[in-house]
């Protein structure tokens, strides 16, 4: 039985619903030593902005049970040097590649964007909302619903480009995603990494230079699912689940839920080879469910959403 | 580097440590590389450990793990029989391609610092280089691979601080002596010594290397979890990684702590 693993989001169509996540899979290009990267079905590279940025001092990264926090500080190389140095070698590779942006103004997200526009490798714009409003006192753009509506608002005027959403679990995350839906976002992305912080109790000091960081891994895997529930349920754009996938499984409890396709990204991390043995695992679980396309297990779930979410 | 799964061919516990051998069908590794090992232990730890390598023969390769947190210490309790998988061989490593035979060559370290200079060591001696190694430990008990060097016939120097064995002190006061004559110094171990050993070496011919260690995750460049400060240009400075652009530095470009 031929198996199909093709899924759109929107317009766009991908040979099977595996993404790496942003900032877990650099410009794309870092993994040609494990496998091809052309057998993915997209790639959302490390988020981008106006500037190149250094980065946050070490100590960076933390580990937790199940889990890490991480304070990278949106270290990249600008947007001008992506376009001169990596964007001509991902238009020779046969995948789907997202960018990821962000700004800390209204008007460096636009920026950014009408960059990108350009770019023919760049199929979709990914939204981070996960950064501090600099012209707004600090506040994160991604828990204000009026601000993510404001903001998603400016960049959807300037670009024509299918304009994605990385949604944070911070604040409520229905009214976020109804925000970005209703400012003209083409699909949403839950969700971003959860604010976390540890503190090493003989140093009497914070594990991460940083003090907060963002925890990721399958710690968040559960918060993840419930999340993409919830935003499924809210929203008629596609929605693409993200945090903790570290086998099929993972992801496929995402497509069952509604998901039009997921994301890996720690789990790169520990596991270079993951998105092989993920897809080798939906193909298997096809088989298994004797089910002939991917499709058909998209949102399968969603018929027994309703009216079970009471208080638990 | 490879992603791999290997089986653990032997585990020699010693105290703290135990060096581990793997086989596999790893690709040939340099002195100053290292391996991200991790166990089958599932999701806790989570993370694989950068382990330096130790030695490789023929199909094998072999580290000498020191149980210091979670993770090393399911590294170090591994038995002969037991699967993990390892990412490697990864980073820089310690460049001794120009060094000439007659060259004064001086190797420094502490703690898990000794075993990627005890490769380096072998490496050297099998091109005909004598390097100068000094080990230094807390105490005898701590001391690494003693054995080990001194099968290899160099000029071999231990400092424990209690005096338990060679000079009394740290590395420093005997590769003081090696200041004006040296022309290549490698460095591997704690961070003061690491910022001590720049300090005395980073000036006129010598040439000084240092293995710097930063917490990572992935280990092959993409997390950035590991970065350190290095002057680029004079006054320019910037992050770098320890597991892509080093673990080893040119001891001059390290914007120290």
């Amino acid at each position: 039985m031929e198996i199909d693993l093709k899924i759109e989001v929107g317009k766009i169509e991908l040979k099977n619903p595996l993404f790496l996540a942003s900032g877990c899979a650099g410009y794309g290009l870092e993994f040609e030593d494990f496998f091809d990267i052309s057998i993915v079905g997209g790639v959302c590279l490390k988020g981008l902005s106006l500037e190149e940025s250094v980065g946050n001092e070490p100590s960076r990264i933390w580990e937790t049970p199940s889990g890490m926090i991480n304070a990278i500080g949106l270290q990249n190389i600008g947007i001008k040097n992506f376009l001169k140095d990596k964007a001509p070698l991902l238009r020779k590779i046969n995948t789907i590649f997202i960018a990821n942006f962000f700004g800390h103004k209204i008007e460096e997200y636009v920026k950014v964007a009408k960059i990108l526009e350009d770019e023919e490798c760049i199929k979709a714009l990914e939204m981070n909302i996960s950064c501090p409003n600099i012209s707004e006192g600090g506040i994160h753009f991604g828990v204000d619903p009026l601000l993510v509506h404001k903001v998603v608002k400016e960049v959807r005027k300037s670009v024509t480009k299918p304009l994605w959403v990385k949604l944070t679990p911070s604040g409520n995350i229905k009214e976020t995603a109804r925000s970005a839906y209703e400012a003209g976002a083409d699909a949403l992305v839950a969700i971003n990494t959860i604010p976390a912080m540890a503190v090493d109790v003989e140093k009497m000091d914070f594990r991460i230079s940083n003090k907060v960081g963002g925890l990721s891994g399958p710690a968040i895997h559960p918060i993840a699912v419930k999340m993409v529930y919830d935003v499924v349920g809210e929203v008629p754009i596609p929605v693409i689940g993200c945090g903790g996938v570290e086998n099929a499984e993972n992801g496929i409890e995402f497509l069952l839920l509604g998901a039009r396709a997921f994301q890996v990204g720690t789990a790169l991390f520990y596991n270079p080879n993951a998105p092989v043995e993920i897809i080798h695992g939906i193909k298997d679980y096809l088989k298994r469910k004797k089910l002939k396309s991917v499709k058909e297990v998209i949102g399968r779930m969603k018929a027994k959403n309703k009216g079970k979410d009471s208080c638990s | 580097m490879r992603y791999l799964h290997f089986e653990v061919s032997s585990s020699k516990r010693y105290g703290d440590f135990c060096e581990v051998s793997l086989k596999g069908n790893f690709e040939p590794s340099l002195p100053g590389q290292f391996y991200m090992l991790k166990g089958e232990w599932g999701s806790h730890p989570l993370l694989p450990r950068p382990i330096s390598i130790l030695d490789e023969e023929k199909n094998e390769i072999k580290f000498l793990i020191k149980d210091v947190g979670i993770g090393s210490k399911k590294l170090v309790e591994l038995k002969k029989g037991e699967k993990l998988s390892g990412t490697g061989p990864l980073g820089n490593h310690f460049p001794f391609e120009r060094i000439k035979k007659n060259e004064e060559v001086i190797l420094i370290g502490g703690g898990v610092g000794v075993p990627p200079l005890f490769y380096l060591a072998k490496t050297l001696v099998g091109k005909g280089v004598s390097p100068i190694f000094i080990e230094g430990a807390k105490t005898k008990s701590e001391l690494l691979l003693v054995d080990a060097i001194k099968g290899l016939g160099l000029n071999f120097e231990i400092t424990t601080e209690d005096g338990s064995a060679g000079k009394k002190g740290v590395v420093t006061l005997i590769a003081e002596k090696f200041r004006k004559s040296a022309n290549y110094v490698f460095a591997c171990g704690p961070y003061g010594m690491l910022k001590s050993v720049s300090e005395i070496f980073s000036y006129g011919k010598c040439r000084c290397f240092v293995s710097l260690e930063e917490r990572m995750a992935c280990g092959y460049g993409i997390c950035l979890g590991c970065a350190v400060k290095i002057e680029e240009e004079k006054g320019k400075e910037r992050f770098q990684r320890v597991c892509k652009e080093g673990p080893v530095f040119d001891s001059r470009v390290v914007v120290w702590k």
